[in-house]
């Protein structure tokens, strides 16, 4: 029981660590752009596929294939949030939500136009778990858990200690006032987008790593990273971290109760049931 | 032959005044058995579609060869149902309207069998496929549709034979959640417990999910003897992915389907390293199969698998139908044919070269085919054996075969 408690909890961190990537920037853009940038998630699968060419198309080591990846997914990502979010003559939320659906299936099909709907995967063998006790982690499960923590702190690190993480806290609280007094809201816009899209690529190619990359993988975690960053308090990052670990934890540990098919309907419940009485979320401001 | 005012006006607009004048007589002796050979060439079952449509290909240049059938060539015309029941339609449509074919042949995967077999049964021709659900069975065809694969209704008989001749004595399940793998959780059960088995669990998976460690823990918590997965190529390389990088060891067993060579590309011939493999065997000793395999290798450098068997069957069937109608292609004297071609009593052949001079005079046969005895029951069902593979290398490789009448179905 404690053996099988101690697994589901490396595996739920494992989950949380994946989806922590992806709402972490989510939440980032939600409180600077203030609008739900549905495309989001593609941004991870975006990362993926740019890897995979590298990769398994042109043959560079994964390691390299993955800063080309990332690179190329913000040479692709950033412009394209910066022309449909920034750019076009539209303001309100609702409108900017359908069009970043928009952006979402354009991704998408582009996508499938170049590299087909089937499964794929890097050019990296299976390997072979080290075993401590019930703990049973492969190196790349390792890297995930590291990647995804040095990449969290780094952004927090960044908001809270550096000029342009001040500015990007101060267009979340008041736009308008932070514009007033001289910030550079275009040039802070345009960092929070590559941080986003940075995070996001770096997400999907963790997740393409531990499991397969497919269009459609960005579209299926479009519900859990809104769960995570919406449990958090969504425009907050530190909430977004918090929330991944609630759903990626609560999600494995019942199974210990519920037939795991369920798992995924009771991290919603476990969410609902916090915003019950936290309706801004666990770090949302009251 | 009779024609009526449609095909009159129709020949009419066709030929012109030499058609009127006489020619009829001569273009119905020369008309073609017209074949619609409807697989799926692109998209989920483009590697069985492949297969099946160069077999007919391939018996099709066999059979023209030496006159065709009753003195009529067999003309084939292709179509890609694209594994989607939409295309699938479209192209039935045109096989029937604009090419009216005498038969359709080759549908695979059951929405599009079930799609396309309305326009069969209107257009009153036969149709043969290669598809499980067991709705097929009971389906109202007016005995139009028939299928040369197994129904999935015994595939958990089959399952539980297997394990059992493999002296499993546990199972665990690992399905996915659809009707398919529910179907197959509610019914091996008790068909594993007839041959002495005890199920330890059983574990329902959603596609698509960031992780299924915990599901394939839950799966072998009961240290099974066997596991046996419920589910499609696309999650199995996910779920074997993540079973293998967990080092926990097991035996795995499942279908064919799942464990396609796409399958063992995708998580490595290490990792697929004795998955017990279960899918419906050819019937190896026929000379319909030894033929059909001669076939394939001349012409692909490749065993003709079950899928090239079928496909054998289905234009022999229908070929040697039109024989015995004494050269009517309509879709009623072929379908009051195939069962006393291809059914006991009578003497028992599997290549044109043996039937057909049996038949011209007059002599009855039973077709023994190269996938099974292609011998129909009331619903169009054949009792097909069934072969157990274990991959090696990267390949199935044989272990045994599990004839129909082995397995404990009722």
């Amino acid at each position: 029981m404690i053996a099988e408690f101690v697994h589901l909890t490396v595996t739920g961190v494992l989950v949380a660590s994946l989806l922590a990537l992806g709402a972490v920037g989510l939440s980032l853009t939600f409180g600077v752009a203030r609008f739900a940038n549905v495309a989001h998630p593609d941004f991870m699968m975006l990362g993926a596929y740019t890897t995979f060419a590298f990769n398994s198309l042109i043959g560079v080591p994964l390691g390299w294939a993955a800063l080309a990846g990332i690179v190329a997914a913000l040479l692709v990502g950033v412009p394209v949030a910066r022309i449909a979010y920034d750019k076009l003559p539209v303001t309100g939320t609702v409108q900017l939500l359908i069009i970043s659906i928009g952006v979402s299936f354009i991704l998408r099909h582009v996508v499938l136009f170049f590299f087909g709907s089937g499964f794929l995967q890097f050019a990296v063998p299976l390997q072979r778990p080290y075993v401590w006790g019930p703990v049973r982690l492969t190196p790349y499960q390792i890297l995930t858990l590291v990647v995804a923590s040095v990449l969290v702190l780094a952004v927090h690190l960044l908001l809270s200690r550096t000029k342009l993480g001040r500015i990007l806290r101060a267009i979340a609280d008041n736009p308008v006032l932070c514009e007033i007094s001289g910030a550079d809201v275009g040039r802070a816009r345009l960092a929070m987008w590559a941080i986003a899209v940075l995070l996001a690529s770096t997400g999907g190619i963790l997740f393409g790593l531990n499991l397969v990359i497919q269009p459609n993988m960005g579209w299926d975690l479009v519900i859990p990273i809104f769960s995570a960053a919406i449990l958090g308090g969504i425009g907050n990052p530190y909430g977004a971290m918090a929330g991944a670990l609630v759903i990626g934890l609560v999600q494995e540990w019942s199974t210990l109760l519920i037939p795991s098919v369920y798992k995924e309907a009771v991290a919603f419940c476990a969410m609902a049931l916090c915003l019950m009485f936290r309706p801004r979320g666990l770090w949302g401001a009251a | 032959m009779k024609l009526d005012r449609r095909q009159f006006l129709a020949t009419g607009l066709a030929g012109g005044a030499t058609a009127l004048l006489g020619g009829g007589l001569a273009r119905a002796q020369a008309e073609a058995l017209r074949i619609g050979a409807l697989t799926p060439l692109t998209g989920g079952g483009a590697v069985y579609g492949t297969t099946m449509s160069r077999t007919y290909t391939l018996l099709a240049d066999e059979i023209n060869k030496v006159g065709g059938v009753a003195g009529k060539p067999i003309q084939l015309f292709t179509e890609d149902t694209q594994t989607n029941p939409d295309a699938g339609v479209r192209g039935a449509r045109k096989l029937v309207d604009v090419n009216r074919v005498h038969a359709i042949m080759g549908t695979w995967s059951s929405a599009v069998t079930l799609a396309v077999a309305p326009i069969a049964v209107q257009a009153r021709i036969p149709q043969f496929c290669v598809s499980s659900s067991p709705v097929i069975s009971t389906f109202k065809d007016d005995d139009f549709l028939y299928r040369t694969a197994y129904s999935q209704a015994v595939i958990s008989a089959v399952y539980a034979t297997t394990a059992q001749s493999l002296g499993f004595k546990t199972a665990a399940l690992l399905i996915l959640n659809n009707p398919y793998g529910i179907g197959l959780g509610d019914s091996f059960p008790d068909r594993f417990a007839k041959v002495g088995g005890k199920v330890t669990g059983k574990v329902i998976y959603n596609p698509n999910q960031s992780s299924y460690r915990s599901e394939i823990q839950q799966a072998l918590a009961g240290k099974p003897d066997v596991i046996l997965f419920g589910g499609y190529t696309p999650d199995g390389i996910q779920v074997f992915k993540e079973w293998f990088q967990l080092g926990l060891g097991g035996t795995w067993m499942g279908p064919g389907f799942a464990f396609d060579q796409k399958f063992i590309q995708g998580i490595g011939a290490q990792a697929a390293e004795g998955i017990v493999v279960v899918e419906g065997a050819p019937n190896l000793a026929a000379t319909a199969y030894k033929n059909a395999d001669k076939l394939f290798r001349a012409a692909h450098n490749q065993d003709a698998d079950f899928f090239a068997a079928m496909a054998y069957d289905h234009l022999m069937v229908v070929s040697l139908s039109v024989l015995a109608g004494k050269g009517d292609t309509s879709g009623d004297a072929i379908k009051g044919q195939i069962r006393k071609v291809s059914n006991p009593p009578g003497k028992v052949v599997g290549t044109w070269a043996e039937a057909a001079p049996l038949i011209r005079t007059g002599e009855k046969v039973n077709y023994e085919g190269a996938s099974s005895s292609c011998d129909f029951d009331e619903n169009g069902d054949v009792q097909t054996d069934f072969g157990v593979y274990r991959i090696k290398s990267g390949k199935w490789a044989l272990d045994r075969v599990i004839k129909f009448g082995e397995l404990k179905t009722s």
